[in-house]
């Protein structure tokens, strides 16, 4: 499990539009780069990171070997019932991970 | 001028002069103790995002860093956590105190090399390798605590 930061708001007010902030610890080891050696490493890169309101995707983004290691991604959604916001990272090697937070809409 | 008139002069400057100096002394002393960090002069936006963990990198090597502190490599060697305990306590202020003299093997010593030492001589370890994922996460958990309050 990769360790993640997020910072979504706890609450919020019907139709507000708030920021959300997803950080995760990913190398995202791009395949072109040579180490001392000569040998170039594999790609290993997340590729397509959802977020879900209450099961309906909300953002998505697909990444490319050109985001850097550990991507931070900002994006905004609008408030609309109280919920559960699930964020979803897919890569290479079977990368997988999945985390919620709860936000509550009055 | 004769020779004592000469030295009197020479005299009456010399107090004139040690007196302004002591003043100017004084003034040099009260700005060095009012130490202001530039975080104060910044905006509110600005202190908003230095106070942004969740948006700070390195935040992802504290928090390998605090699982590190509290693992327990094997049932004789104590965890950094047993002797330590809450680093948000006791590590206050010990990474703005390095590098210090050490005492031990008469030389400067940085704060990884202290880790390092204090696991080879309290947790019978390895050093961990410089610049290592484990070595660089402890450091900066204990660096995490490094100013006072803020």
């Amino acid at each position: 499990m990769a360790r993640v930061l997020i910072n979504a708001p706890r609450t919020a007010r019907r139709g507000q539009i708030f920021e959300i902030r997803a950080l995760i610890q990913h190398p995202m080891e791009t395949g072109y780069r040579p180490d001392a050696a000569g040998e170039v490493a594999p790609r290993d890169i997340i590729r397509r990171f959802v977020c879900a309101y209450d099961g309906e995707e909300v953002f998505a983004a697909e990444l490319s070997p050109a985001v850097s290691a550990n991507p931070f991604l900002v994006f905004t959604a609008v408030a609309a019932e109280s919920g559960t916001l699930s964020f979803t990272w897919t890569g290479d090697n079977g990368f997988s991970q999945t985390e919620t937070r709860p936000i509550a809409v009055e | 001028m004769t020779g004592l008139g000469r030295i009197l002069r020479r005299l009456g400057a010399g107090v004139a002069a040690s007196v302004l100096g002591l003043s100017f002394v004084g003034a040099d002393d009260a700005r060095r103790t009012e130490k202001r960090s530039g975080f104060d002069d910044m905006s509110r936006e600005t202190q908003a995002v230095q106070r942004d963990d969740t948006a700070n990198p390195g935040m992802l090597w504290v928090g390998e860093g605090e699982a590190l502190w509290n693992r327990k490599d094997g049932a004789a060697a104590p965890s950094c956590a047993e002797c330590h305990g809450d680093a948000a306590v006791t590590m206050r202020g010990v990474a703005a105190r390095h590098p210090a003299f050490d005492p031990a093997t008469e030389r400067p010593i940085g704060l990884e090399a202290r880790i390092n030492q204090c696991r080879r001589t309290h947790q019978g370890a390895d050093a961990l390798a410089w610049e290592s994922q484990d070595l660089l996460a402890i450091t900066a958990f204990v660096a995490r605590y490094a100013d006072h309050g803020r």
